[in-house]
Parts: structure tokens; sequence; C-alpha cells
């Protein structure tokens, strides 16, 4: 290549700034095969478009390097700029002297003497550019989501309303989520279920939806517009064709455990339906906790079922689906309550998490939605709500904030007091963060009406005292230390990435971040992506969110998939990696680098690439020990020659 | 028709590749029967002023064995270099500096004071011994590959070059059909191609010596722990070492597109070994999995550290 054009950007001040641009184009005119060279104000607007296009036609450049912001930025707006004069567009790089220099710099001198390298090697590595077309690829047109809570249900329906078939996968027996447990929801004081209700009922009838409940998916295999996916229903035991929902099974179980759904309020037995509303609407056999589910041991519920719905010869279904797009939403779980050893947590039977006292306050709840304490079941007549629970704790427990508790907590306040109108509810909390529409309006009007004692401080100890629970905390604003004997304590417990997250990143090769929450593509730009192409992250998954948000973000998700599915042909970038047959031993290392399964060693004893699957990370490259692994245009030649550029003198 | 003028030529070398010019079997009748070896110190007696008496380009072509270590190696390696029409690099230590290279783990005043002790006791460049005169050839700093000196057409890699690699050199020769300058003669493909183990594409968990495990013969070295250069190395050989259950110790060198072999496998190894756990620990079970690796750089640049990026130790 002989004939290169550089275009300086200033990006306004943020590189003139600190970066001499117009030496930049001067030091570059002079490098070896570079015939054009220029500085502008805004290359990314239009008539800084029109410089890059003209130039390359009047010049004939064969390769162009346009120095300006990150290429995560711009990069596809110059590659176009560079189709639109007919230069291949994989011949146009980007040197990124704004994130790399300006904005990292003061010294407007070597600041500009590092511009001048990080342009020189972007020259090298465009002259070593082979003109590259992109991939054009076929794809399935159904979506999975994962995970049936309200953000699951939400980007099911958006999908399924826009045409297409959705695949709704939930790992409990019936779908709903939290949500379903939740009383009534901030700031509005909506009933949860009733909002959530038909939501549920019309995702479970929507002739689009094919909802698996009991299910998990076990394995994700193929590329974006092209996964094969494997699910395991797992087996209920009851034939909900044949159940007519008599409920004798129930009443002959002679297995109780802690009910799921009651948070451990109450028990269920072995053979139990999560809730009234629950849908699928069908009992579940709980294999762990029924007795053998064998007739020779217990089978007292097959025995009473007249329809004789009970199998217990039920085995896993495994179901395999081809789908374009998946969407990830498996919610949240709660920080386990026996970490708080400092509140009694797990010990203190009157120290219940945020999702308990929900179900206390809950119509449709153990106690009918009147708040009784667990241990001895009398009413409440001073409750203590505890913030941040597990939360901005960063030696003890999650630095971060779970972002719901301020509001959950005030609601809850607010709800006891309307339900024991002689009771005292107090609040510690640290900060109160109400950001959102009505929030604010809704924490004062509690503080202020609904005679709601906040005190700002942290609690240092909770202990039983005889049958109350004696909370010592500080008042910070009065600066005095406050003892209070509670009747119950409430804690706002920390939210927790849901623990399926991990086993499922690896099964979807997705990221999660540090503290287990799936990692979306860009914190700003892309939060409903993965950094996988056609995954989507919808609600609690990704991180702390309450009802609103998680809703809308699933419907962008929905919005995300469905813009995959409508496509004709995914467009995959060529930059992939290739295989020097003649050099390849066939060593299989690459094999097992690739994140993506692209590589595999064929029938001639080499390794062959699966180009679709390829996301040109350049792992292969760094492990294959013979070198017959290169990316293309980002080959070890093209990188030998940019590191001596960089390291040239002078 | 002409004889083939041959020369041999050793350097700092062990003798090692002398004798292996002899292991063609009954192709050594071939050779002599169309060559003439005009030099070759191992076998025949030529003196260095025959040699510098020699027209430019006489000799068609020199097959020269060891390293560049000291003067007198570097002033004979450019003095064939000009006598020769095709030079070839033949064997480990004048392809990458071979095991001798190791030595430039130290310095040249590390080296002799291990040998003689005390500088007094050093040997002399210019000394008079039994009332003559004595003059010793310089001991280079740093022991280079040929290829650093002089232009090297073509290599014959190994330690020793094996049979193969070396009959399919003089084939070449005989028949009149040398190859392209560059060329070498051994496979373009790694070992791992000839090599009939099993390689079950596994993470390394362990690393272990050879002597340390019974190992399964079917399966790959590397499967096992214990580290098999042959990923990085060229094949040629039939994999020899794994096929007598000891791990390739990467003498034929790299394949082409590879510039630090040492440093290449090292990646590879990095790459390869993990346990599955996550975080912190992962990493933490990494480092312990590395540590096991006993004389880092005797694994990995055994026959190439006088050619790698970091050439050895600086220390004078």
């Amino acid at each position: 290549m002989s004939r290169i054009g550089v275009f300086v950007c200033h990006c306004g001040m943020n590189i003139e700034r600190t970066v001499d641009t117009q030496a930049v184009a001067a030091t570059l005119s002079e490098h070896s095969g570079v015939v054009f060279t220029t500085d502008y104000n805004f290359l990314c607007a239009d008539p800084g478009q029109r410089l890059i296009r003209d130039a390359i036609a009047e010049h004939k450049l064969d390769g162009i390097i346009v120095a300006a912001c990150s290429p995560a930025m711009h990069e596809p707006t110059f590659r176009r700029v560079a189709a639109e004069a007919g230069l291949n567009p994989y011949l146009c790089e980007i040197a990124n002297i704004r994130e790399h220099c300006s904005w990292v710099h003061q010294d407007r001198d070597k600041a500009t003497q590092k511009a001048i390298r990080i342009v020189k090697t972007l020259v090298e590595k465009v002259r070593g550019n082979q003109p590259l077309e992109p991939l054009r690829i076929d794809h399935d047109d159904k979506c999975l989501v994962i995970g049936g809570g309200i953000a699951g249900i939400q980007a099911a329906l958006d999908v399924a309303e826009s045409g297409f078939e959705v695949i709704l996968v939930e790992k409990e027996p019936s779908i709903g989520g939290h949500m379903a447990q939740l009383s009534e929801t901030f700031p509005t004081l909506d009933c949860s279920q009733c909002i959530l209700t038909p939501k549920m009922v019309e995702v479970s009838r929507h002739p689009n939806v094919r909802l698996l409940t009991y299910s998990e998916v076990v394995e994700v295999t193929g590329y974006v517009g092209n996964y094969e996916v494997k699910i395991r229903k797992n087996p209920t035991y009851v034939d909900p064709d044949k159940c007519n929902l008599c409920g004798e099974c129930v009443k002959v179980c002679p297995k109780s455990v802690g009910s799921e759904f009651e948070r451990g309020l109450v028990e269920r037995k072995a053979i139990y339906i999560p809730f009234e509303q629950a849908i699928p609407s069908s009992y579940t056999l709980d294999e762990e906790a029924c007795l053998g589910l064998h007739p020779l041991r217990c089978s007292e519920c097959a025995k009473v079922c007249e329809p004789k719905a009970i199998d217990y010869d039920m085995r896993p279904e495994y179901i395999e689906e081809s789908v374009g797009a998946i969407i990830v939403a498996t919610g949240y779980s709660l920080y386990p309550i026996s970490s708080l050893t400092e509140y009694g947590g797990g010990q203190i039977p009157d120290v219940i998490d945020g999702l308990q006292f929900e179900r206390l306050l809950s119509a449709s709840g153990p106690t009918s939605g009147e708040v009784r304490r667990p241990s001895d079941g009398k009413i409440p007549k001073k409750v203590v709500f505890i913030q941040c629970a597990g939360s901005r704790d960063p030696e003890r427990h999650n630095a971060y904030c779970s972002k719901i508790c301020c509001m959950y907590t005030t609601k809850h306040a607010l709800l006891y007091r309307h339900a024991v109108p002689d009771g005292e509810a107090v609040v510690f909390y640290i900060d109160i963060r109400a950001g959102g529409k009505g929030y604010e309006e809704f924490t004062q009007h509690a503080i202020e009406e609904e005679r709601i004692l906040y005190l700002r401080g942290k609690v240092s100890k909770v202990y039983r005292q005889d049958d109350r629970v004696v909370v010592w905390g500080v008042d910070t604003l009065s600066n005095r230390r406050v003892e209070i004997e509670a009747d119950l304590v409430v804690l706002a417990i920390s939210m927790n990435p849901h623990p399926s997250n991990l086993a499922l990143s690896k099964i979807l090769k997705i990221s999660c971040d540090a503290d287990g929450f799936l990692k979306e593509a860009h914190p700003k730009l892309r939060p409903v992506e993965s950094l996988t192409a056609g995954i989507f992250l919808a609600g609690a998954a990704q991180g702390p969110k309450d009802i609103p948000e998680a809703v809308s973000q699933s419907s962008g998700a929905a919005v995300k998939a469905v813009t995959l599915l409508t496509k004709d042909k995914l467009i995959h970038s060529p930059e992939v990696v290739e295989i020097d047959e003649a050099i390849c031993g066939g060593c299989g290392i690459c094999v097992d680098m690739c994140p993506y399964n692209a590589l595999a060693v064929n029938g001639a004893g080499v390794a062959e690439v699966n180009e679709v699957l390829c996301e040109g990370c350049g792992s292969c490259v760094s492990a294959c020990p013979t070198g017959a692994a290169q990316l293309k245009n980002m080959t070890t030649q093209q990188f030998v020659e940019m590191i001596e550029v960089a390291l040239q003198d002078g | 028709m002409e004889k083939i003028r041959i020369g041999i030529y050793w350097a700092a070398s062990c003798g090692g590749c002398d004798v292996s010019l002899l292991e063609i079997d009954e192709q050594i009748l071939d050779v002599a029967a169309k060559a003439d070896f005009v030099l070759w110190p191992c076998a025949t007696d030529t003196k260095y002023a025959d040699l510098r008496a020699y027209k430019d380009g006489s000799i068609d072509i020199v097959l020269f064995n060891g390293a560049i270590r000291t003067e007198e190696n570097r002033e004979i390696a450019k003095l064939l270099r000009d006598k020769a029409k095709h030079l070839v690099a033949y064997g480990s230590c004048a392809q990458m500096g071979g095991v001798i290279g190791l030595a430039n783990l130290s310095s040249r005043k590390e080296i002799f004071t291990t040998l003689f002790g005390a500088k007094t006791h050093w040997p002399k460049e210019e000394s008079i011994q039994d009332g003559y005169p004595l003059h010793l050839p310089a001991f280079l700093d740093r022991l280079l590959p040929l290829g650093d000196v002089v232009e090297v057409d073509y290599v014959i890699p190994g330690c020793p070059p094996p049979r193969e690699m070396v009959s399919q050199f003089f084939d070449a020769l005989l028949g009149g059909k040398l190859p392209e300058k560059g060329a070498v003669f051994a496979a373009e493909k790694n070992l791992c191609d000839e090599c009939p183990r099993e390689r079950r594409e596994e993470r390394i968990t362990r690393i272990v010596r050879p002597h340390e495990i019974e190992s399964d013969p079917e399966i790959c070295l590397l499967d096992q722990g214990i580290i098999c250069m042959g990923p990085a190395t060229r094949g040629g050989c039939g994999a020899a070492c794994p096929m007598a259950n000891m791990p390739c110790t990467g003498c034929a060198g790299p394949t082409a597109n590879i510039t630090d072999q040492g440093a290449t496998m090292l990646n590879t190894i990095a790459s390869l070994i993990g346990t599955g756990l996550e975080g912190e620990e992962e990493l933490e079970a990494e480092e312990a999995i590395l540590a096991e690796i006993d004389d880092v750089i005797g694994t990995f640049y055994r026959f190439s550290l006088a050619a790698s990026i970091f050439k050895g130790a600086q220390r004078e």
C-alpha cells in the first residue's frame, strides 16, 4: 500500500487542546507511503466526512487513517465514509488520539509526540491490511427468554407481539418471580399481584409464546442468530392435563417443608402449588422433599388421586430449540439473612427480611395481610426497619447500593402504619435515595404525614431480650446513642445476583461483573446487550432495579432482539482468525482456547475456523505455538511492525 | 561430471553434528561418489592457510555446525561465507545457539570465574608458552547463532540433525535440486502433526517432570502435565522423543512464523493451564501450577536462548 491518507481530528478542543494536530499531520506527511495528510475540526461531522471522501477520490488513496476518538465510537462512521468513496472499508483504520492520548495527558509537546507515534503504528497496520468483505449469515427467528419474572414476562410479550415466536423458560414451577410475592408497589401502592397477574395470564396464553416452567437451560451452542438451545424440563411427577386441582394429594402428603413462596414463614407439602394464581395452575411434587417417589415408600398422594395424574416414573424431558436471539432475565436473590449476624439474622425469629415482610403485608399471605410476627403470632406494636442491611458495606458485605430498599422500606413502614394504626415505625437509614418519579414525594409524605420516625444512622447490634428484639443504633443527626426495644425488626436486605448467573454465564458465554450480576456491553450506550452478539439482558439480572426500570429495560432488550430477528441476513465482521494450513500441525491447543467454540481440528489434522462464530478476540493466536493462527488484518507481522515504529527513535 | 565440493566446519560444538553425518547409512556411498570434502576438520587435515587460498565461491556448499563463541569462530564463519556458494546452518547450535547458548545466562566474567577462579588465572589472549608467543582467540561477550554473524542460506535443524533431515538434504544436493534460499530441511508443520499420541484438548492442571509419573504412552504428554515442546517445534524427526516416552525439547526450532520459540511456548502453556476456578482463586491456582515448572529457561529455551528476543542476561 503506497497511497495512504492521514486525517487528524481536533474533536473541537478535546484533542486540539493537548495535541498539536497540525504538527501531527505535518510529521505524518513525511512518513513513508503517506501521500496526503490534513487536520480538521470535526471529521465526524458531515463536512468532515465529505473532506475524507473527496481526498480519497482526488488523491487515489488506497488506505486511510482517521486519527480521532476511540474506534468504539466512530469506526463504523469512517469505514462507511471510506466505502462511499469506493475504498474497501477494512482499509480504513482509526488511530485513537483522544482516549489514549489527549484526554489522559497535559503536556502538549509530549502528547503531540505520542499522538504521532500512535498514528504511525496505525499507518503500519493499514499497510498490512487486506481488503475484506463482511460475512452474511442466515438466522433463526425465534427468541429464547430465560426467566419468567416481570422482566422476562415483559420481554417475552414484547417479542411475541412483534410476531416472533418466544420460548419462555422459568426454573420455578410458576412464572411471576419476586413480583408475585410483593404486597403493594411503591410509590403508587398498587396491589402487586393485581397488576402482575394479567401479564402472567397474557404471556401464558399468547399464541407466540411457548411456556416451559420448572425448566432450565442446560446447553447453548452456536452463535448470534443461530443458537442451539437445550432445555431440561424437570419432572413435576404430576400430569397437568389429568390433574383437576382437587387438592386431595396435599391433604394426605405427610411431608412438610418451608414454603419458598412464603419465604419460610409457613410450610408447604412435598406436593404443592406455589400460590393460588400460579401459572401453570398445576401441582408439583418436589422430589427432594418427597419421601421417596416410590409406591413402596409412601404413595399417599397417588392413592387419593382420582384422575391418576401422579406418575412417579416421570423423567426429565430434554427440549431442543433453535433460536436467533436470547434474552436473559434471571432476576435476583436476597443476600443471605444468616450472613447478617450483627443483626441476629437467621437466629432471632423476629428479625426478618423485606420479602418476608411483604408476605406478612400481603392479603394473600399466610396471615391474610394482618401483620403478625413469626415467633408468637402477636401483632408487633413497634417495628424497626434497618436499611442498607448487607449493602454499602464493603468491609463485611456488598459494596454496592441495592437501589430499591429506600423506597420499599418507606412503603413497608407506611403499610405497617396503615395495618397497625397504633403501631410505631422506626427506620434507620444512611441516606435516602429517592430518585425516581414520585419517589421523593412518597418518602416525604411517609415521614411527615404518617408519623414514621426516620433516624439517620447505622444499627450496630440487634439482640433478643425476653420476647422483644433490642436494637442498638446511633442517631447521627442528634449525636445520640439509641436503644429501641422492638417487637419486630425488618432488614432491607441487599439484592444479590441470582445464584444461577454464574453457571448460566458460562453456558451462554457472557460475562458477570465482580459482584456476579450479568455484564452489559457498555454501561451507558449498550445497557441491554451482553458482549456476546445476540444475547440481551433484562431486569435485575444485570443489576439492582425496581419494577419500572426492569420493565423498561425488558422492552429495550425485546427491541434489540426483534431488530436482530427482523433482519434478512446478519452481518458478521470478517476480521476473524485464519489458519495457515501449511504450518498447522493440528495440536488442537487453539480449540480449547476459543471461548466461542469457533475452532475444531478437522479430518485432515488441521485446525478449522467457523468464521461466523469467531469474534476475533485473538485468544487462539496468542496460544498457537506455530504461528499458524493469525487474525485477518491484525497479524503478528503487523503487530511487530507496529511495535517497531512505536519504539523508533525520534 | 564434476564433483560437488563440500566443506564441513565445526565452531563451538560438541561434535555430535559431525557424527550425525554418518547416520545416513548407505547414502554415504552416493555422497562419496558425487562429492569431494574440501574441508572437514573432524576427519581431514586442512589448514586455515589452505582455506584462505581457495577462491571465493569455490566451495559449493558448507555445512557449518556449532555456534559462534570465539573470535576465531566468527572469523572462520565470515571466511567460509566468502568461499561458499551456499552456507548451511547445521544443527541447533549454528541455527539458534543450541544448548551452549544457555551460557548467555552468565556473563563472560562469571563463566571465566567459574572455570578458572581468580582473574589472575584467566587465560590471556597473548602469552609466551615455552618461549613461543601464543595467541588465543578472544572469547566473545555473548554466544551467537551463525545467522547473527553471516547470512545463512539453509538450515538443517536438530541436536543433532536426525537422519531423515540430513538424508533429505543430501537427496536435494546430489540431485541438483536445492530449494530456494531460506529453506529449512524439516517439516513446515509442528511436531504434533507427526506425533501419534492422542491430545484430549484439556487444560493443564498440574506440571510434572517425566520421572515423576508413569505416563500413558497413548496420550499427549501435555495432557499429562509434562511440558513437551512439540507444539512449538518443527516436525521432521517423526516425533522421535515423544515416541520414546520423553517430551520434545525443541531442538528443531520453531515453525516459520515464530521468532521466539521459548516465549511462544510459554504463551501456549500460560494459555493452557487452568483449573476452572474463578477470579482470584483461579489466579492463585494458576500461579501454583506455573511454579511447578522446574528450570523455566532450560525447559523453554533449551536450544533457542541465544536466538531469543532477549538473547540472554545482560550483566556486564
